[in-house]
């Protein structure tokens, strides 16, 4: 009976005929005398045979397509990954309404980020320039060939004979000024006392515009404190001597604290002169001196209004610089400006 | 004489006449270039899902033979092959040819039919399939075979019930005898490649293949009483 289990364990081997030689001896020896043994042949093979015979399952209709559809759908999926990532929007946009919409923004970005120089292609202003720009105006009113002392001789109406009175050596300024400005032609630096006159009240109301307007600060005659006052008139009368003197330095005898009042960003200045258009001819001679840029330049009524680049650490001296040609206000306590350019609103009035 | 050279020369150079080469058998870069897939195969590998379909279309029945058998249930094998043809189209290019592609499809589908069978005994509690009700989860399986053209209604009624029990019989298989006496007596694979599919050396394949002959005698008298 063992030998019967044992050799029921060789009979698959031996069906496929994967026996030694010797185990198939013994196992055709045992099946000679074992008709149990024979039996188990049979069902064995039978068993295989009906394995081999089974009937095989017909796939489902459109499995292929069935199959297919998913893979293309699994493909797809991984594909739209990385569209997914970058193209979140169902809309289609075309790349070139993208791309211009993306230049739009940089240029406006480029635009904002830059400094007023982008903004304002305005040139700097060669001083001959200048006085050829100034000159048509000046040439348009009605030319006066006074000389400097000439101007101080023609007072023509009361209130003007106050001023006179108040700036009383003021044509020694103009005096002082012809030196420096010895190249221009005669008109260009002749004022004409008569218009000066006439345009005073006029001048008046711009200034209380201006400073209604608070593009600068007041520091009207009551609210000053008085010594500034005269400082500022003894400026404006030894303003011109000096300039000639000190063209480049910073004037030793008025210190930077002295100057003037009010908290705001942005340095606004106003310059009162004598005469407009040889008040501008100082400034930007001073502006020249001191590399600013002129960005700007409005005329509005009598006065003129400069929108300048400078460097900020030069501000000081540039203003005290600018006390020798007549009174300056500023809107700012203290003129400390960091290194780098800083724009300044320079308007320049003509005095009272 | 000169002129049949000349023929035969002008035939090599249009390729006219030209004979493919013929692989020498049992090398397995040989092996690929006999694989009727490999072109297919190949163009798959660029993302030709057309020619993955016409892979699809040779394998699918045979696929599916192979997890009905596995598996024991019709729908679920279905399932399971469309899931092998997928995880295969994804895998393809980690086919590295050293092999016939149905051989590599058949370790995917005896893959996903070991993961899926394993899922469904962690979910019912491992169900044992009882010899006494044959008819119950094998029968659905068998439900599409085709009725040959000459079968009587009864005949094919027949052929179904004895499928069905036959069925019940591999599916009460141990697993890994299971596996092998599908691969070998019903998919017909030869014993390399069943070793290749199952990581196994051929001798452990046999002997395992004739322990399930064995159970699968057992198992079938135990059903009908007597094979003859």
């Amino acid at each position: 009976m063992n030998n019967c289990k044992d050799i029921n364990n060789l009979l698959p081997a031996y069906l496929d005929d994967a026996l030694s030689t010797s185990e198939k001896e013994r196992v055709e020896e045992h099946l000679a005398v074992c008709s149990r043994c024979r039996q188990d042949v049979a069902d064995l093979s039978k068993a295989v045979s009906l394995l081999h015979h089974l009937e095989e399952v017909e796939p489902p209709p459109f499995f292929e397509q069935r199959i297919m559809a998913a893979i293309r759908e699994k493909s797809r999926k991984k594909q739209s990954i990385w569209r997914r990532l970058f193209f979140p929007l169902h809309i289609k946009i075309p790349l070139q309404a993208l791309t211009t919409v993306f230049i739009a923004v940089f240029a406006f970005l480029v635009y904002q980020k830059s400094g007023p120089e982008i903004k304002h292609v305005t040139p700097l202003p060669a001083p001959g320039a200048v006085k050829e720009r100034i000159a048509p105006e000046i040439s348009r009113q009605p030319s006066v060939p006074a000389t400097a002392a000439q101007d101080g001789k023609a007072p023509s109406s009361a209130s003007q004979g106050q001023n006179r009175g108040q700036f009383a050596p003021a044509p020694s300024a103009g005096e002082g000024k012809q030196d420096s400005l010895a190249a221009f032609p005669a008109p260009l630096r002749e004022d004409h006392p008569a218009a000066t006159a006439l345009k005073d009240t006029g001048i008046a109301a711009e200034a209380g515009k201006f400073n209604a307007k608070g593009e600068a600060e007041t520091i009207s005659g009551p609210t000053m404190p008085s010594s500034l006052h005269s400082r500022k008139s003894k400026a404006a009368v030894l303003g011109a001597v000096r300039e000639s003197k000190d063209m480049t330095a910073a004037s030793p005898s008025l210190p930077a604290a002295e100057a003037v009042p009010v908290k705001s960003p942005g340095l606004a200045l106003t310059i009162q002169v004598l005469e407009i258009n040889q008040g501008l001819q100082d400034v930007e001679t001073c502006l020249y001196r001191f590399n600013a840029r002129i960005l700007e330049r409005r005329h509005r009524g009598e006065a003129i209004f400069l929108k300048v680049q400078i460097d900020g650490r030069r501000i000081a001296a540039f203003v005290r610089q600018l006390e020798n040609i007549g009174p300056v206000r500023t809107n700012v306590d203290r003129l400390e400006f960091s290194a780098g350019n800083a724009a300044v609103e320079i308007r320049i009035d003509r005095l009272p | 004489m000169r002129k049949a050279r000349w023929r035969d020369s002008f035939a090599t150079l249009t390729g006219g006449n030209a004979l493919p080469d013929i692989p020498a058998q049992g090398d397995a870069r040989n092996r690929i270039i006999g694989d009727d897939d490999a072109g297919f195969v190949a163009r798959s590998r660029q993302g030709d899902t057309d020619a993955f379909a016409v892979l699809v279309r040779r394998h699918q029945k045979k696929m599916l033979n192979m997890a009905c058998r596995m598996i024991g249930d019709y729908d679920e094998a279905c399932d399971v092959v469309q899931e092998s043809f997928i995880s295969a189209y994804q895998a393809i290019g980690k086919f590295r040819g050293d092999s016939r592609f149905s051989t590599w499809l058949g370790g995917i589908v005896l893959n996903q039919a070991r993961n899926h069978l394993r899922q469904k005994n962690a979910r019912s509690g491992k169900e044992e399939i009882s010899f006494d009700q044959p008819a119950g989860v094998a029968q659905k399986a068998l439900l599409n075979t085709v009725r040959s053209a000459g079968d009587s209604v009864i005949e094919c009624l027949e052929k179904k019930e004895l499928s069905a029990k036959i069925q019940a019989c591999i599916s009460a298989l141990d697993g890994e005898q299971r596996e092998v006496l599908v691969l070998r007596d019903i998919q017909e694979y030869s014993y390399e490649e069943i070793g290749d599919m199952l990581k196994l050396p051929a001798g452990t394949v046999k002997s395992r293949l004739f322990r399930a002959r064995n159970a699968l005698k057992e198992g079938l008298l135990k059903i009908f009483g007597d094979l003859r």
